[in-house]
């Protein structure tokens, strides 16, 4: 026997007259309902509608030594925590582009299955209003190979939280 | 193979660690081998074929001859045999070069000219070359042929158009490993890291050394786990789909629709999440596909995240829909209502509406994931049909559609058969306004409740519109043929997905150039100077880093000279694509190094002057009061002995306006800014101050614009507007400037409106691409039908089109393709007229300049001076002083070895020796096309002294601009000439076709029997006398029959009466004998007459009961009795008639009434009857002892009852005569039992039929039709 016979069911839930009585009523109502809350003037967001950036004041300082770590330890999504909506990642023979924070995670992550961090430390860093920079050096094994890289990172403030606009490994 | 693979891993691994000296040392052997070998070939084929020229006739002639026609001779046979990346080189005795071809020129050494052939490399920091050359004496004069190939390429910048695999064809390309080489003496020899391979000339001689990665055990060991994770993965993933395979048609031979649609769910995405853990099939091979820079979507826990991810994913989704979905659709396509009770019915609704909008939600979300996600060129103008990534993607979206689709039309038909059922299936209209209405009250609802900016109302109504349109589409096509057409229904739900997946791809693409231009916003208000001066410490860093003091203390010239560039391009400087200069100098203030990129230094002469040479210097400086700034620094340079050897000295322009200016060629650009500028749609910034337009770079836009009042007064810092300047529609985004401390200045970033063109030739182009994409798909299909002798699609309708669509396709293919060369010739003879202008505005621009501030001498003419003149008449160009370069107004493009400092030989032949005062010519650097104009600089006598060119390399932008607006108006106009031939075609196949269709149909009825089929056509034409000569065929055939008809009854009514008239003549002659025997004995007297009469009596009883009996059943065979017909359950029936043959203790019966529906219109008494019959007869037949099973079943609209005894079953000759009256195998009866049950059943227009065969028993098997409006 099967599990879960279909036909059961539909026997189950069929009848006559019960529909035929309490149709209308409810029909009435599935068309009634929707058109007062759309006459009500409940409105929905439109992805049109001129975006108005507000600056809001800073919290906290940038959060390098988090990234440092994170890079040490190789932990894109560490880092990813930190993307802009869209960043610019440029990584050592790829060509550099904008990436939206998902897709640049993904890129990062691919990056660090080939180059492994053997060391890394940001070596300056500052911060001018709501944009701060820091750049560092160290070395990445590729295939048994070590090479040196340079990062340089720009983060700009967004909110209540510093957020990282450029990404970049030479 | 799991296990084997572990064990292989392993026992690897070990012998790795065991033996590994000798791995090292078997390595570094084949490696050195396979470099040598490879090299002797290389060096063979340049070789031969550079004695290929040498020795040929043509050049032995040509040199003989010395004419201008020999000359051109000459440089035709270099440039014919300029095969394999190879250029030739001539050279007389002299040293001077006479004829030459390619573009690999370099300056000539001595070493070139050996009285032997001989093979040499010449090293360069960026290129180096292979070299043969060949001494050849022609008439007693000694020429050299020199062969060159490019050998190794070291190029500094990597970008789209330029990179190290741009020159694909150099010898070290042809390995899949880097190699480093050493060109001098004292090589370092093998070590640990490296092995040292030495490279051997054509005399045993030494050219040089490479140097390859010495093999690493750790390499070894990543690659074996990795070739063994492979091995197992796969192995997984195939164990799982096998377990798979098993478990479905284990289900599907045993469970329910529901049980196999949940396990084929639930083992397909268990599935695909394996194949995401394990990486497959990426681990398998690579593509672009599974390249996260293309695409990659967190959506699934990895489901999307590359195209081929995504794709996969797709399919999976695609297949699940399928198979959930299409039975749905089948079902519903039956018309067959769906009652439920009124609770289950509104949650039904709501419930199924509930999953069609978040369904419809995700897929919105799926495309902007996609489009967002990306760094595909959806909006890319350039393309008519996508690359293979973008095609590969688009696909995808297309599957996502397809089963969102699917799912849709499965929805909406299932809540139109729940309305079926309140308004009757006779009503479908009103079924399917219900439906609609409901859904699109629901979607108001759902957008109430749960508001999403991806899901706007309007689009909601547009998908419940779709939907519906389709599933009518679906009802119609499967009510005309009873089932669900293929080929017509996939092509709906293509069309329909494609009208779902276009409209909602543009607007994202359109969404995410304001994203872009928000993003380039970010750059023009970013403070700066804190970010450049961080890029000059770093700068400063590396320009005076290991390289630097390594060049700087050897004697080789051109890495010196080159050094400026090469560290430029190695340093961030390149990386932020500012316009810069970088002067490297020695301890004295001597420039050694330059190069600029959009600025000229201050620094050029006397560096030292303000500033200490050994302390490093940073400054800045404003400009002009426009906010460009200049920034300038200095580092000294020290030996290893701490002694001062030199310095750099970088200058870098900052601005918000250099962002979008033209200054660096795009071959030099670095990625940042080149993202902006690949945008299809141009971007200008203009900047407002006090509402009052001060700068612009944009010249279309009038200088007395204002800032929009309402731009002021809204609030933010960022607000969008679309606006109209002078006739051009634009979207401009307003920002306002606070990096100065100033309120009133706004920038304004400007992009031009899509017009509708855009709009028209972007969906056709999406549009071509999917009707490509089916048409493969059908042509896949119909070749496979072909090849196993199906062909669905070769009826008369589909030949028609074809040939209409071949016939209107074809010319128009031709037409598009020449009319589309000759576009591109007349865009070509533009460009060509543009450069023959421009290189006459040069010329005389020069000859001006020079003869008013000096006596022209083309030995004199500088970089700056070019510069100068190029910047007032806007004009880029080069200068030849006779075949090399003199000067040019962009120093850099030389500087950077992308363009080559000789002349061309097509130019040289043209301007010299043909004498043309104007020549064109299309060339490339790497993958970047262009084209170059060129005109000779003459003397007042006539003497041509050196050339001018001005190549399209720095306006490229602009002519692919023109080339993609004519594309589009080309493409547009085809592409709807396309359509348009399609929509007329179709129409015309289907007129022609359809009357031929109805044709067959009809005759297909007739040949039936349904006489009363009629065309009834209104048609003028031959078509229109063909169906009315089938309606006289039909209407003469249908008399003729029923006369036949008549002719049958008459005979069977005599044959009837004759056998009743013989029936009833028997039980006569017993009546008769048994009255005379009675007379008789009354007149005898006979003394027992009371007995007598009673044995006579009973006789005549017998008899006559025997006669009403016959009289009975010749009434019920002719329907004598009025019919009285009302909706009957047949299992009530049936169950009736078995209860009549209770009292047959040795019959057993079974019953399987497997029939959903048994609601039928009859005359109970009728069928009960005939039911009787069957029951009597099976009985009978089994001698009264045995089994009768009673089955029912329904389909769609008809109920199938079968009875089948354990008889000893039937003959074939017995079995075709059954039905036949008056036939029978009993010894009583008239044989007209099933002759009744068989005119009962055509009567109710159903059918009967027996199936036996001797010792198998027998089964009546009647098909009735329903009563679906009793339903």
């Amino acid at each position: 026997m099967p599990l879960f016979d279909f036909q059961t069911v539909m026997r189950y839930f069929c009848g006559g007259d019960f529909m035929k009585r309490f149709v209308v009523p409810i029909l009435v109502a599935i068309l009634v309902v929707p058109a007062c809350f759309h006459w009500a003037g409940v409105q929905h967001v439109s992805a049109k509608t001129p975006t108005a950036r507000q600056d809001t004041p800073a919290v906290g300082s940038p959060p390098v030594k988090e990234i440092e770590d994170a890079i040490l330890q190789e932990d894109a999504k560490a880092i990813a925590r930190y993307f802009d909506k869209q960043v610019y990642l440029s990584l050592q023979n790829n060509e550099g582009s904008y990436y939206s924070s998902n897709q640049a995670l993904y890129v990062l992550q691919n990056y660090f299955s080939s180059h492994h961090v053997v060391s890394f430390k940001f070596t300056s860093s500052s911060t001018t209003g709501a944009t701060s920079y820091a750049t560092g050096g160290g070395k990445v094994r590729v295939k048994g190979n070590r090479t040196s890289v340079q990062m340089y990172i720009s983060l700009s403030r967004s909110g209540d939280r510093w957020v990282i606009s450029q990404f970049n490994v030479y | 193979m799991i296990a084997a693979s572990l064990s292989g891993e392993y026992f690897y691994n070990r012998y790795l660690l065991s033996d590994w000296r000798d791995v090292d040392a078997q390595s570094r052997l084949s490696l050195t081998n396979e470099v040598q070998a490879r090299f002797a070939a290389y060096q063979e084929r340049t070789t031969e074929a550079t004695k290929a020229v040498a020795y040929s006739s043509v050049l032995a002639s040509s040199l003989t001859s010395g004419t201008d026609a020999s000359i051109v001779a000459i440089f035709d046979e270099l440039a014919i045999r300029n095969r394999m990346n190879l250029s030739f080189e001539l050279y007389d005795s002299t040293e001077r070069l006479l004829a030459w071809s390619g573009t690999h020129s370099s300056v000539p050494d001595s070493v070139y000219f050996s009285s032997s052939v001989a093979t040499l490399i010449i090293p360069g920091p960026i290129l180096s070359y292979f070299v043969t050359v060949v001494p050849v004496r022609v008439d007693s004069v000694q020429y050299y042929v020199v062969g060159k190939r490019l050998f190794d390429v070291n190029y500094p910048i990597s970008n789209r158009f330029i990179s190290n695999q741009a020159f694909a064809t150099t010898f070290t390309s042809r390995f899949p490993f880097d190699l480093d080489y050493y060109f001098s003496s004292g090589a370092a020899r093998d070590s640990s890291e490296r092995i040292r391979i030495p490279l051997a000339g054509l005399s045993c001689d030494t050219l040089g050394y490479v140097y390859a990665q010495a093999p690493v055990l750790a390499e070894y060991q990543d690659t074996a786990h990795e070739f063994f994770g492979k091995i197992i993965g796969t192995a997984i993933v195939l164990a799982f789909a096998l377990i798979l395979f098993l478990a479905l048609s284990v289900q599907r031979a045993r469970g329910s629709h529901v049980t196999r649609m949940v396990v084929w769910t639930l083992g397909i995405w268990a599935l695909r999440y394996i194949m995401v853990w394990r990486d497959f099939p990426e681990c398998l091979f690579s593509s672009t596909l599974f390249d996260a820079s293309y695409f990659a979507s967190p959506f699934g826990f990895g489901l999307a995240k590359s195209i081929a991810d995504l794709n996969l994913s797709a399919l999976f989704l695609l297949a699940n829909v399928c198979v959930i979905a299409v039975p749905w659709i089948r079902r519903a396509s039956s018309r067959e209502a769906l009652q439920l009770r009124t609770p289950a019915a509104v949650l039904v609704v709501v419930a199924l509406s509930s999953i069609l909008f978040v369904c419809f939600r995700g897929f919105l979300a799926a495309l902007a994931s996609a489009v967002h996600d990306s760094s595909l060129p959806y909006g890319d103008p350039t393309f008519v049909l996508p690359s293979f990534e973008l095609g590969a993607m688009l696909l995808g979206l297309l599957e996502i559609a397809l089963a969102l689709v699917i799912l849709g039309a499965a929805i909406v038909m299932t809540l139109r058969t729940i309305f079926l059922s309140l308004f009757g299936v006779n009503r479908p209209a009103a079924s399917w306004i219900s439906t609609i209405a409901v859904l699109s009250a629901l979607s108001v609802l759902f957008g109430a409740l749960s508001p999403n900016p991806l899901l706007s109302q309007d689009e909601r109504f547009i998908f419940v519109l779709l939907l519906a349109g389709l599933s009518i589409l679906f009802d119609r096509i499967v009510t005309r043929n009873g089932h669900l057409q293929f080929v017509p229904a996939s092509l709906a739900t293509v069309i329909v997905a494609i009208c779902f997946l276009i409209p909602v791809m543009d607007n994202n693409v359109h969404e995410l150039d304001r994203i872009h231009a928000e993003l380039l916003s970010s750059e023009i208000l970013r403070p700066s100077d804190t970010w450049v001066k961080i890029v000059m410490q770093r700068a400063l860093d590396e320009l005076s880093n290991g390289d630097a003091l390594a060049a700087l203390s050897t004697t080789d010239r051109q890495g010196i000279e080159k050094l400026a560039f090469t560290q430029w391009a190695k340093s961030i400087l390149s990386k932020e694509g500012s316009n810069c200069a970088i002067l490297i100098f020695d301890q004295s203030g001597t420039v050694l190094s330059n190069f600029q990129i959009g600025i000229s230094p201050y620094k050029a002469n006397e560096p030292f002057q303000d500033i200490s040479p050994t302390r490093r210097y940073i400054d800045v400086e404003d400009q002009k009061g426009n906010g460009d700034r200049r920034f300038m620094g200095y580092t000294p340079i020290f030996g290893t002995d701490g002694v001062l050897i030199g310095g750099v000295w970088v200058e870098l322009a900052t601005g918000r306006q250099t962002i979008l200016r033209d200054e660096t060629a795009n071959l030099l650009k670095n990625y940042t800014h080149e993202h902006f500028e690949a945008h299809y749609r141009r971007l200008s910034i203009s900047e407002y101050l006090q509402g009052k337009l001060v700068s612009t770079t944009d010249e279309s836009i009038p200088l007395d614009h204002r800032l929009p009042a309402g731009v002021q007064s809204r609030s933010g810092t960022m607000q969008w507007w679309e606006e109209s300047i002078d006739g051009v529609s634009y979207e401009t985004l307003y920002l306002r400037d606070q990096t100065r401390g100033a309120d009133n200045t706004w920038i304004a970033l400007r992009m031009n409106a899509l017009g509708f063109r855009w709009h028209v030739f972007s969906y056709l182009r999406y549009i071509l691409f999917y009707a490509l994409i089916v048409i493969g798909l059908s042509t896949v299909i119909l070749v496979y039908q072909l090849s196993r002798r199906r062909v669905y699609f070769a009826n008369f309708r589909s030949k028609l089109l074809t040939a209409f669509m071949i016939v209107s396709l074809l010319p128009i293919g031709v037409l598009a393709y020449y009319n589309r060369q000759y576009v591109l010739e007349r865009a070509d003879e533009s460009v060509q007229k543009r450069l023959s202008d421009q290189t006459a505005l040069v010329l005389s621009s020069i000859q001006r300049e020079f003869e008013v501030n000096a006596p022209f001498t083309l030995s004199q003419v500088t970089n700056y001076q070019c510069t100068s003149v190029a910047d007032r008449i806007d004009c880029d160009f080069i200068i030849y002083n006779d075949k090399y370069l003199q000067a040019s107004s962009k120093p850099e493009i030389f500087t950077a070895e992308l363009l080559d400092e000789r002349l061309s030989a097509e130019a040289f032949v043209n301007m010299y020796v043909r004498k043309k005062s104007f020549y064109s010519e299309h060339r490339s650097i790497g993958s970047f096309p262009y084209i170059v104009g060129y005109r000779p600089i003459a003397t007042e006598s006539g003497a041509i002294i050196g050339v001018v060119s001005v190549p399209t390399l720095f306006r490229q932008n602009e002519i692919d601009e023109e080339l993609t607006q004519r594309n589009v108006l080309l493409f547009g106009a085809y592409a709807l000439a396309l359509l348009l031939s399609l929509a007329v075609g179709t129409f015309f196949a289907n007129q022609i076709s359809s009357p031929i269709l109805r044709l067959k149909d009809a005759t297909k009825r007739l040949a039936e029997g349904d006489w009363n089929v009629r065309l009834r056509s209104g048609r003028k034409d031959e078509l229109g006398d063909l169906e009315h000569s089938f309606d006289d065929m039909a209407t003469r055939l249908r008399e003729s029959q029923e006369q036949m008809l008549a002719a049958q009854r008459e005979a069977a009514w005599k044959e009837m009466a004759k056998q009743v008239a013989h029936e009833i003549k028997n039980p006569l002659t017993p009546i008769k004998l048994s009255i005379q025997h009675l007379r008789r004995a009354f007149s005898d007297n006979v003394k027992d007459f009371g007995n007598v009469l009673g044995q006579v009596s009973a006789t005549i009883l017998q008899q006559i009961e025997t006669l009403s009996r016959i009289a009975s059943e010749f009434s019920n065979f002719a329907r004598m009795p009025e019919r009285k017909l009302a909706y009957s359950d047949v299992h009530e029936i049936l169950d009736e008639a078995r209860h009549l043959f209770d009292q047959h203790r040795a019959v057993s019966f079974t019953t399987d009434y497997r029939a959903a529906k048994s609601i039928i219109l009859v005359d109970r008494e009728e069928l009960r009857r005939a039911f009787i019959n069957i029951l009597r007869n099976a009985i009978q037949a089994m001698k009264e002892k045995g089994n009768i099973t009673i089955r029912t079943d329904s389909d769609v609209d008809v109920i199938d009852i079968n009875i089948t005894d354990s008889g000893p079953g039937i003959p074939p000759e017995v079995r075709d005569r059954l039905f036949e009256p008056n036939f029978s195998t009993k010894t009583d009866g008239m044989g007209l039992g099933l002759s009744i049950v068989k005119k009962t059943v055509d009567d109710l227009g159903g059918t009967i039929a027996i199936d036996s065969a001797p010792g198998t028993g027998t089964t009546v098997t009647m098909r009735l039709l329903l009563s679906l409006e009793h339903e």
